[in-house]
């Protein structure tokens, strides 16, 4: 019979040893069990699989620094790692707009930085993500915080709920003014 | 597609899942322990080039000074010359046609013979700065801080140069380059703690962080992380608890954690080094210069290392029709205006002026609760008319002062292009008597 496979809160405890060997595998392992998922979230933040990468490592060692204070979802730490990739994305995502709009400031100049690794094949898709990521950046934390993971990492409720520590009830007025306050700023650039 | 109609994000390369764990796995890597030690100041002097009538002195700021970024120097104590004064600028490069005039043309430094100048990188604007930054560092005394100023190259230029532009060179330093001014960073390659937070401006900083490792600077919801080696950023994108920084949150005492080693805070801001290699006048005591001056200090205004640079040469008086304008220079190297919008207040944009021509040309559009353009007024310029796309309300004249032209209009319309294609202005000169739409 083969050995059960460590669930998520036993883990992150052997990540916290003392001895560097041990914790380096249990966070090894971990790592491969949600990088995928914390990849697909990091992509739908940025849009680029450039800004993706830095942001799935960048989700990880915060995690590792800050993990004292993972919250476990039903065993689970995906939830809590998803919110801490929309953190580490909004880093990443001001960091580009930052240079676009120093650009856009001085002159129709060309933006040095280089977006030629895009791979959103339609031309549309990216304009859709662009738009919506800018739509996010409008948002306040609380709202963009439920958006990211019940709209975007289509977490369910509860689990979105328990892994940002606040009560459902909280986390259901949230998302209703954040649709709200989407498809107003959607809205506007549609016109 | 989900509930935002988001397209699927691709599967996870293998090679990036192996790569960002080495990343990761790296970062985890504790280095020798930084906490509890005392770090002395890293750079304990700037030279700041003063410029003073024919004179260059240098003074070298203490080790007692205050931490926090250079200020520029004052141009003089005497008023400053109205506009009309010849200014002491070369025009920026032309994009075709006649040759462009040396890259440091307008400096008061003298210039670096060609041998010693940056290799020319394709892009006069890049060239323009690069050259700007190299004779600086040498004309300052502190070219043997630095690889050799022919070999330097542009790795990021973010913006056109003349207003302001932030240039990073060969991902190892910064270079703040502003119509009047240069600021340098050091290398950063003796900070204890790896990261190294440099003061360009009273606004701008660049973070150095020569071994690429992952860092945090900040708290909150305004952390930044990152790795690159060169960054720029802006005060006004840190906090503190909450606080903005400023006099009661100093920039020193920001939390910074470095990958491998450092948790603690700044503790210093290294000076950059500050010259003022341009003598421009700078805006003078008048009602209108009090009011740029309020507008430039206003939320929504674009930010300046300088805006006493911004010397205000006319008006468009909207007579209760439409918002008003003040219109400013930086002699021949930017223009812009202070739009009176009524859904922001005042709000200032300036753009680098284009090459000279003999048309009229568009320098800058903009688009709040009022859409605005300015365009440059060549002589022969007669009118200029600004009307709404939609045909309603007619048309009304725009004020030329100073060879430029601003046209403002309220935005009555419906939310449309950003740059402000809802109005059409047309401009007639006396080669053009029909009109030149812009």
């Amino acid at each position: 019979m083969g050995a059960t496979p460590l669930d998520d809160h036993s883990l992150w405890a052997a990540a916290g040893d003392d001895d560097r060997d041990t914790s380096t595998a249990a966070f090894t392992t971990l790592y491969h069990r949600h990088a995928d998922a914390v990849w697909r979230h990091a992509y739908r933040l940025t849009g680029t699989r450039a800004g993706a990468e830095d942001v799935l490592a960048a989700t990880f060692l915060t995690a590792w620094r800050r993990r004292s204070e993972v919250r476990f979802v039903a065993d689970s730490a995906r939830p809590w790692l998803l919110t801490v990739a929309g953190n580490e994305a909004r880093t990443e995502w001001r960091r580009s707009v930052r240079h676009d709009r120093l650009a856009h400031r001085v002159g129709p100049a060309p933006a040095v930085r280089d977006h030629s690794d895009a791979v959103v094949a339609q031309l549309d898709d990216r304009r859709r993500l662009h738009r919506v990521l800018e739509a996010l950046d409008g948002l306040s934390t609380a709202h963009r915080e439920v958006v990211e993971l019940c709209m975007i990492a289509e977490l369910p409720q509860p689990d979105a709920a328990r892994a940002l520590g606040i009560p459902e009830v909280t986390l259901r007025s949230r998302i209703h003014r954040a649709r709200a306050r989407l498809r107003a700023l959607l809205a506007e650039e549609d016109r | 597609m989900n509930e935002l109609n988001l397209p699927p994000a691709p599967p996870l390369p293998p090679e990036v899942r192996d790569r960002a764990l080495r990343t990761v796995l790296d970062g985890m890597t504790p280095a020798t322990p930084a906490r509890g030690r005392r770090w002395a100041p890293l750079l304990t002097a700037a030279a700041v080039v003063l410029v003073a009538a024919a004179s260059v002195t240098v003074t070298t700021l203490s080790e007692e000074a205050p931490a926090g970024p250079a200020l520029l120097p004052p141009a003089t104590g005497t008023p400053a010359p109205p506009p009309t004064t010849g200014p002491v600028l070369a025009p920026l490069p032309p994009a075709t046609g006649t040759p462009a005039p040396p890259p440091t043309a307008g400096s008061v430094l003298a210039p670096l013979p060609d041998a010693e100048l940056p290799a020319p990188s394709g892009d006069p604007a890049t060239d323009a700065a690069l050259a700007r930054c190299a004779t600086a560092v040498v004309r300052s005394g502190h070219a043997a801080d630095y690889p050799p100023t022919a070999q330097w190259h542009s790795t990021n230029h973010a913006g056109t140069g003349a207003v302001e532009s932030e240039l990073t060179v060969d991902d190892s330093f910064g270079c703040l380059v502003t119509p009047g001014s240069v600021a340098v960073s050091g290398l950063g390659k003796d900070a204890p703690t790896g990261v190294q937070v440099v003061g360009m401006s009273p606004d701008v900083l660049v973070v150095l962080n020569p071994q690429g490792r992952r860092y945090t600077l900040g708290s909150g919801d305004k952390a930044w992380s990152d790795t690159a080696r060169v960054t720029f950023l802006r005060t006004s994108e840190l906090q503190l608890d909450g606080a903005p920084i400023g006099a009661a949150t100093p920039l020193e005492d920001l939390p910074l954690s470095v990958d491998g080693g450092y948790t603690g805070t700044v503790r210093d801001v290294v000076a950059a080094i500050a010259v003022a290699d341009r003598d421009l006048p700078q805006r003078a005591d008048t009602p209108d210069g009090a009011e740029l001056t309020s507008c430039l200090a206003g939320p929504e205004s674009d930010r300046y290392t300088d805006p006493g640079l911004w010397v205000p040469v006319g008006r468009q008086d909207g007579g209760g029709t439409a918002p008003g304008a003040i219109i400013a220079r930086i002699g021949d190297v930017a223009a812009g205006f202070c739009v009176e919008d009524p859904a922001g207040g005042p709000t200032f944009r300036g753009a680098p002026l284009p090459a000279p021509s003999d048309r009229p040309q568009r320098v800058l559009a903009y688009r709040g609760g009022a859409s605005a353009l300015l365009i440059t007024a060549p002589p022969g310029t007669t009118r200029v008319e600004v009307r709404l796309a939609t045909g309603t309300g007619g048309a009304h004249d725009c004020a030329i002062a100073d060879g430029l032209a601003a046209c403002v209009v309220n935005d009555d319309g419906p939310l449309g292009d950003p740059d402000g294609q809802d109005i059409v202005v047309t401009a007639y000169t006396t080669a053009d008597p029909q009109g030149i739409p812009m």
